[in-house]
């Protein structure tokens, strides 16, 4: 209770007095109910969804097609690596909607632990694929080697770059709370980083099961 | 678990709904959850016999995963609904891009792939 006091003294109001005014700064009067912050989020996240669509679709259809040309998905990939890879990613997702939790609840250093955590955890997944896309070219498989090849760095590399940017977020987010930006009564601009984060994890969700699982 | 069987969406406004996000317990079960169900899908992949209707059940998981996490996480299952509208909107066309797609070109064999030649257009 004492360290919940002494997170809520770090950056914020007291709790009692910033509660209404955090829900009026959520819940502004828009036409739709919905704060058009959150409403551009999630249209540029269906958007982002029809992106990864074509993406996976080509390589859908691609990998079906490199059999002349080694190496193979089968020969490469290594799925025990890529599930630690991909347990990394869930466990980033968990971290980051703790961190809204946490300042849903006013408590802001916890907040700043859970994104440092998430930013963490994004930078091993990052580090993670670059390691996977060197031991990649140094078997012989780059951009212009196959179809499979091209269509694979296309879509992984731009999930690469989505967590990327998911990461300077993150810590850019770190940077305003300790600048003492961050409050309950902004918590919607965690959530909206938060939607972010969450959409890369559910394509790497579909990656994870269609590029690397399932066999050719 | 009882936190977010509570809330309705379809029978408060979108205020109401917003205010009523689960507990930090509720998504740490939640990413436990996640996590057996990554865990299913590598055992499965590793069992021989399962084969023939790996695809199909790696997809069914995929789906079950991504549905939690966009449910949950994303507090679609708690938001306005219109939300949940516009993001069913980009992914059945991204759904039906890669349908599409596979239909078109997934069984069509790909000519001269190898030697880099074009082939001649037909009536040539």
């Amino acid at each position: 209770m004492s360290q919940a006091v002494a997170e809520r003294t770090s950056g914020a109001a007291p709790p009692a007095a910033s509660t209404t005014h955090a829900l009026e700064a959520e819940h502004p009067h828009t036409s739709t109910g919905v704060d058009s912050r959150k409403m551009l989020m999630w249209a540029f996240l269906a958007s982002d969804c029809m992106f990864f669509g074509t993406l996976i679709a080509t390589y859908m259809v691609y990998k079906q097609r490199q059999e002349l040309i080694p190496p193979v998905p089968r020969e490469i990939f290594d799925i025990p690596y890529t599930s630690v890879s991909a347990f990394v990613l869930l466990l980033s997702s968990v971290t980051m909607v703790l961190a809204l939790d946490a300042i849903q609840h006013n408590r802001v250093a916890r907040m700043r632990t859970w994104l440092i955590a998430t930013a963490l955890l994004g930078s091993v997944f990052l580090a993670g694929q670059y390691y996977e896309f060197t031991s990649f070219f140094s078997e012989g498989l780059n951009l212009s080697t196959s179809l499979f090849g091209s269509s694979f760095f296309l879509l992984t590399g731009f999930h690469g770059t989505h967590v990327a940017i998911g990461v300077f977020w993150l810590l850019s987010l770190v940077v305003q709370s300790w600048r003492g930006k961050i409050t309950q009564a902004n918590a919607l601009t965690i959530e909206i980083a938060g939607l972010y984060w969450h959409f890369v994890d559910i394509v790497w969700i579909l990656i994870f099961t269609l590029v690397y699982l399932i066999p050719e | 678990m009882s936190t977010a069987s509570h809330v309705a969406p379809s029978h408060a406004d979108a205020h109401e709904a917003e205010s009523h996000h689960p507990s930090a317990r509720f998504y740490l079960a939640v990413g436990g959850i996640l996590a057996v169900i990554t865990a299913v899908e590598v055992w499965i992949y590793t069992i021989e016999s399962m084969r023939p209707i790996l695809a199909p059940t790696l997809l069914v998981l995929s789906a079950a995963k991504f549905t939690m996490v966009v449910a949950f996480f994303m507090h679609l299952r708690f938001d306005n609904r219109m939300l949940t509208y516009m993001f069913a909107f980009g992914l059945m066309i991204a759904a039906g891009v890669i349908t599409a797609l596979i239909l078109m070109f997934g069984s069509t064999p790909l000519p001269q792939l190898t030697t880099g030649v074009p082939s001649a257009p037909a009536g040539h």
